[in-house]
């Protein structure tokens, strides 16, 4: 299955209080709900409505997405090393379902 | 002298009239619609008149693709547990729905700082809210030229 979810951490090992930048990107076609097929029916909404950063097991980050976030969402935030572990990225559908993506962090 | 108007002469005058008060609909102002963004940003403010400053909204001036617009959002926060910002909310006056996204940040962020790609309908302003953990609310807005929609209607 071709990946889902890039991300990026500018720093894979950080001291303690470092800033790690976390770039981000899942591809999904976040379906407005406005747009009609070529019978001129509607599409039904699809989106990736939420997204949450946890960071060796805290959340760090969150948001709640709209319409109007683009087509595969880019996303890109900071957060202050404090503890080593993995780096969860979750996005959660409408329709329920999550995509979930890591990478890891070392803090010295 | 007796007034006669035979039905020409009626009916000319009756286009006129029409005539004259389309003129005059026209000129009236557009009646403002609105998505809704004005309560939107009252509910965030919890009725308090948002501040101006602290928040950078960087936007294109010109955008060419309204369906992929590059936004940063930094606030000028120390972002400890005593002052940190809480939630920042991005309203656009134009869309078809007002709020664009919502983000939660923490003390654990470090900065108050985030980008992302946004879908603007048409050329429109785009707002910023920052919420900071006192309730206070600060924020800026930009106006975004659009030549082509983003919202895939078309």
């Amino acid at each position: 299955m071709a990946a889902q979810v890039k991300i990026k951490l500018d720093k894979t090992e950080a001291q303690k209080g470092d800033l790690v930048e976390v770039k981000a990107l899942v591809y999904h076609p976040m379906e407005t709900g406005l747009r009609k097929d070529k019978s001129g029916n509607p599409i039904p909404r699809k989106i990736l409505n939420k997204f949450v950063c946890t960071v060796a097991g805290r959340q760090v980050f969150s948001a709640d997405f709209d319409t109007a976030i683009s087509a595969n969402p880019y996303i890109r935030f900071k957060f202050k090393a404090a503890e080593s572990g993995p780096v969860i990225l979750t996005w959660i559908d409408d329709d329920g379902s999550n995509i979930v993506g890591q990478a890891n962090i070392t803090v010295n | 002298m007796t007034l006669t108007m035979n039905r020409r002469q009626a009916l000319t005058m009756g286009a006129g009239a029409l005539a004259a008060s389309a003129l005059a609909w026209s000129d009236l102002p557009a009646l403002a619609e609105t998505n809704g963004f004005e309560e939107t940003i009252k509910q965030f403010s919890g009725g308090r008149t948002p501040a101006e400053g602290r928040v950078n909204l960087d936007l294109p001036k010109l955008a060419e693709d309204g369906g992929s617009v590059p936004m940063t959002i930094t606030v000028d926060s120390p972002m400890t547990e005593e002052s940190h910002v809480t939630d920042v909310l991005v309203v656009a006056e134009g869309n078809p729905r007002p709020v664009v996204v919502t983000f939660h940040f923490s003390p654990a962020n470090g900065v108050a700082e985030v980008s992302t790609r946004i879908r603007l309908a048409k050329t429109e302003n785009i707002i910023a809210l920052a919420k900071m953990n006192d309730g206070s609310v600060y924020m800026a807005k930009k106006e975004v030229t659009v030549t082509v929609g983003g919202c895939g209607t078309s």
